[in-house]
C-alpha cells in the first residue's frame, strides 16, 4: 500500500508539469497578447496609445521573448520564490489575488462534494434496496428533475427563496458588513449561512447522477451470489447489505469521485457569476478575455492540480478499498 | 419417536411469481435426509436443484417463494421445526442457517465476497452464532482451513479469494460450510467450476469430511457417477419433483423409474469420466412454463401408456426397503383414476362455490350503493 501511493505520486510529478506547459501555451494561443487587446480597447474608444510607451511595456513585461523562455521565467519563480507573475490588469502580484479565491473555490468544492456524499450515499442504497416502490419511483423521479434542471435556474430559484423566505442579501457569499471584513468567527459563519445556496445548486446534479449511480451499481452488487452466501450465514438483513453489496458497490462511489471535483469546479464558474462569488469562475473568465496571461495561467495550473490532488486522493481510498486494486 | 432422518421434506413447492406466468421450479419435492449419511440429489440442469435446496434455508428470492408442503428439521434433542413456515427474513430462520444447515456454492469465486479476507468470511460466522471473540475464531478458522487440507493455511487466512486457485477457494467455501459443525452440510454442485483433478480431489475431501464430522450432506448434481462415488441414498429429481428414491446401490442395480433407466443407460460406466452425462436422453427438458399435464416425464418416456401417463399425475408410491417411486407402472392406475377425477370433481365444485359466493357479495355490494 505505501509502495503504491509512492508510486502513484511520482506519477502526478510529470503530469503536473505537462498541464503547467499546456495550461501557458494555451494562454498563448490567442492571436496578440495583453498589450494589443490594450492598444485595440484605446483604438475602439478613439485614442491612441505611443507606440514608444508599448513598445517599452513590451520590454517590461518580458512579452517580446520566446514562449519557451518566457514559460522558463514563469514556472522558475513559482518553484523558487512562490511568485507567479504580475496580473496586468490588476497591476498587482498574481499570488496576491488568486490565493482568497483558491481558498474559497476549494471551500465550496469540498463542501458541496460533502453535501452530494451525504445524501447520494444513503438514498441510493434506500433507492436500491427497495427497488419499484413508492419510496423508489420519487427518488427516481426528483432526480431526474434535478438532472434537467440547469444550474443557472435552480441559483436563480435558490436566491429567491434565500431573499423572500430568510431575508439574506441575495448573491455573494457574505452579509454586506463582513464584506470586507478581516477573517472572525462571526464573519466565517456568516459565510456558511450564504453558502447553503452555491451548494445546493451546485450539488444538485451531482446528487442527482450519484443516486442513479449508486442505485444502477448496487442493484447489480445485490444480485451477486456472494449475497446468498452471507444470507446462508445467518447474518441479519442489514448486515448482509451493508458489509457486502453496499461495500463493494462503494468501490464504484470513490472511483465517481475521481471526476467529480473537475465538474465541480468548471460548473461553478457559472453559478459563481449568477451569485457574484468571490471564486476563481469570475476572475478566471475575465483574465482569460484581457488575455491577463500570467493571471489566467496561474488559474489554470493551481485548479488543474487541485484535480490531480483529487484524483490522487480517490485513488488511493480506492486502493484502500479495494484489495485488487491494492495488490497489482 | 426419535427420527433417523434429520430433515423430511414433503411435497415442497416452490414457485416463481414472474411477470411472464408462473414458473413452478419446485412441484412436489418429498426428500428423507437420514441422520449422518450423504443424500445425492440429482437431476438435468434445470430439474429445480438449487432452487430446491435453497428452499431447505429459506433462501428463494422473490419473486420466489414456497407455496406448499413443509421441511421439518429434527434436531438430536429431540425437538422438531417446519422451516417452510418460518418468515425468511425472521431471527428463527437466521439461527438455523449456517449454524444447523450450512451450503456450499457451485462457484466459489462469484460466491465469495472479493474485498473481504477469507478469515473474515468464514469468522463472522462463528461470532455470530457461537458468540466467540475475534480472537478464537481466528483460531477455529484456522483449525477449520487446516481440516480442509488448505495448503498454507496460515497465509490463507488474510488472503483475499483473487489469491486462491479453484481448488483452494472451493476448499475455503468448505471451511465455511462446516464452522458451525452443522447437522446438514448442503454442496450445491460444488465441483463443477472446477476442473478434473481438482473435482476427484474436494469429493474426496468431501466424503472424508463427512466421515469425520458425521453430519449428513446432501450433494446436489447433473452426474450420476459422482453419487457412486459419495453419497449412500440417492433422489432423482426430473422437472421440480423426486421421481425415485432409494439406496445408492438399489437405485442403481434395480432402478424402477423410466427416468433413472434413461439416466443410467446414458452413461457408459461408473466413475467420473462423465463428459457424456445426461444428454442420451430423447428429447428435451420442457421449460417450466410448459409442464405437461399427467406424468411430467410422459413426452420422453420409452414406456409411455396412452391415455393414461398424460392424464393422471403419478402418486408417491412406497416401494421395499424405504424407496419410493413416481410412476403409474407402479400404481394401481383405477384407483389413481378414480381418486383423481373424485379431487377434481371437489375443486371444481369448490371454485363453483367460490364463484357463485362472490356474486352474491358482489350483489349485495351493489344493493348497499
Ligand atoms: N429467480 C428466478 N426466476 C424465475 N425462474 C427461476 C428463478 N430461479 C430459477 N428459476 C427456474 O427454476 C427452474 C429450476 O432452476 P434450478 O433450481 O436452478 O435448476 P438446477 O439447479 O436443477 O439446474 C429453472 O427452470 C429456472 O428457470
Ligand atoms: S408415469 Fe408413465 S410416462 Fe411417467 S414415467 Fe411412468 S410410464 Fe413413463
Ligand atoms: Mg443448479
Amino acid at each position: 500500500m505505501g509502495l503504491y501511493i509512492v508510486r502513484r505520486f511520482l506519477y502526478m510529478i510529470p503530469t503536473v508539469i505537462l498541464i503547467s506547459i499546456v495550461a501557458f501555451m494555451i494562454i498563448q494561443l490567442p492571436p496578440g497578447d495583453y498589450l494589443s487587446t490594450l492598444v485595440a480597447r484605446y483604438e475602439a474608444e478613439g485614442e491612441t496609445l505611443d507606440q514608444e510607451y508599448v513598445s517599452r511595456l513590451r520590454e517590461i513585461y518580458g512579452l517580446g521573448r520566446p514562449v519557451h523562455v518566457q514559460y522558463w521565467l514563469w514556472i522558475r519563480g513559482i518553484i523558487t520564490r512562490g511568485d507567479f507573475g504580475r496580473s496586468f490588469a490588476w497591476g498587482r502580484p498574481v499570488s496576491a489575488l488568486i490565493w482568497t479565491r483558491l481558498g474559497l473555490t476549494f471551500v465550496l468544492s469540498l463542501t458541496t462534494t460533502l453535501f452530494i456524499w451525504i445524501v447520494a450515499l444513503p438514498v441510493g442504497i434506500y433507492s436500491a434496496i427497495r427497488q419499484y416502490t413508492v419510496g423508489d419511483y420519487v427518488v427516481t423521479t426528483l432526480g431526474f428533475v434535478g438532472l434537467a434542471t440547469p444550474n443557472f435556474l435552480l441559483a436563480l430559484i435558490f436566491m429567491y427563496i434565500g431573499f423572500s423566505v430568510f431575508g439574506q442579501t441575495v448573491g455573494g457569499l457574505f452579509s454586506p458588513e463582513f464584506v470586507s471584513a478581516p477573517w472572525s468567527i462571526p464573519r466565517f459563519l456568516n459565510m456558511l449561512s450564504h453558502l447553503w445556496i452555491p451548494v445546493v445548486v451546485l450539488g444538485t446534479a451531482g446528487t442527482a447522477g450519484l443516486i442513479r449511480h449508486t442505485r444502477a451499481n448496487l442493484l447489480d452488487e445485490l444480485r451477486k451470489p456472494y449475497v446468498v452466501t452471507a444470507r446462508a450465514k445467518g447474518l441479519p438483513e442489514w448486515k448482509v447489505i451493508l458489509k457486502y453489496p453496499v461495500r463493494i458497490a462503494l468501490n464504484f462511489f470513490v472511483s465517481a469521485q475521481a471526476t467529480i471535483l473537475v465538474t465541480l469546479v468548471s460548473g461553478a464558474a457559472i453559478v459563481s457569476i449568477v451569485l457574484s462569488l468571490p471564486t476563481t469562475g469570475p476572475l478566471l473568465l475575465r483574465a482569460l478575455q484581457s488575455q491577463d496571461m500570467y493571471l489566467a495561467a496561474s488559474f489554470i495550473l493551481m485548479l488543474s492540480v487541485m484535480n490531480v490532488l483529487s484524483t490522487l486522493i480517490s485513488d488511493i481510498a480506492l486502493a484502500w478499498l479495494d484489495p485488487r486494486i491494492r495488490y497489482t | 419417536m426419535p427420527d433417523n432422518n434429520l430433515l423430511t421434506v414433503d411435497e415442497l413447492k416452490t414457485y416463481f411469481f414472474t411477470d411472464e406466468g408462473v414458473v413452478k421450479a419446485v412441484d412436489g419435492l418429498t426428500l428423507e435426509v437420514p441422520r449422518g449419511r450423504t443424500l445425492g440429489v440429482v437431476g438435468e440442469s434445470g430439474s429445480g436443484k438449487s432452487v430446491g435446496a435453497r428452499s431447505l434455508m429459506q433462501l428463494v428470492d422473490p419473486p420466489g417463494r414456497i407455496v406448499e408442503g413443509s421441511i421439518m428439521l429434527n434436531r438430536a434433542d429431540g425437538s422438531t421445526v417446519d422451516i417452510s413456515s418460518l418468515d425468511p427474513r425472521g431471527p428463527a430462520i437466521r439461527a438455523i442457517r449456517g449454524d444447523e444447515i450450512a451450503m456450499i456454492f457451485q462457484e466459489p469465486m462469484s460466491s465469495l465476497s472479493p474485498v473481504h479476507t477469507v478469515g473474515d468470511q468464514i469468522g463472522e460466522m462463528i461470532e455470530l452464532h457461537w458468540g466467540y471473540t475475534k480472537a478464537q475464531a481466528r483460531d477455529r478458522v484456522l483449525e477449520l482451513l487446516q481440516q480442509v487440507e488448505m495448503p498454507k493455511a496460515r497465509g490463507v487466512i488474510d488472503s483475499y479469494t483473487f489469491e486462491l486457485s479453484g481448488g483452494m477457494r472451493q476448499r475455503a467455501m468448505i471451511a465455511m460450510g462446516l464452522a458451525c459443525d452443522p447437522s446438514l452440510l448442503i454442496a450445491d454442485e460444488p465441483t463443477t467450476a472446477l476442473d478434473v483433478t481438482t473435482q476427484a480431489v474436494i469429493l474426496d475431501l468431501i466424503r472424508r469430511l463427512q466421515e469425520s464430522f458425521g453430519m449428513s450432506v446432501l450433494f446436489i448434481t447433473h452426474a450420476l457417477g459422482v453419487i457412486a462415488e459419495l453419497a449412500d441414498h440417492v433422489a432423482v429429481m426430473y422437472l421440480g419433483s423426486v421421481v425415485e428414491q432409494g439406496s445408492v446401490m438399489d437405485v442403481f442395480h434395480r432402478p424402477q423409474h423410466p427416468y433413472t433407466r434413461s439416466l443410467l443407460r446414458s452413461i457408459p460406466s461408473l466413475g467420473l469420466e462423465k463428459k457424456r452425462r445426461l444428454e442420451a436422453i430423447r428429447g428435451m427438458v420442457p421449460h417450466p412454463f410448459n409442464r405437461p399435464g399427467g406424468c411430467p416425464f410422459h413426452n420422453r418416456c420409452p414406456e409411455f401408456m396412452p391415455g393414461v401417463c398424460d392424464q393422471l399425475v403419478p402418486p408417491l408410491e412406497h416401494l421395499d426397503a424405504g424407496r419410493t417411486v413416481r410412476c403409474l407402472l407402479h400404481s394401481d392406475v383405477d384407483e389413481v383414476r378414480a381418486r383423481q377425477e373424485e379431487q377434481a370433481a371437489a375443486e371444481r365444485e369448490a371454485a363453483a362455490g367460490e364463484a357463485a359466493a362472490q356474486r352474491s357479495v358482489g350483489k349485495r355490494g351493489g344493493e348497499s350503493r
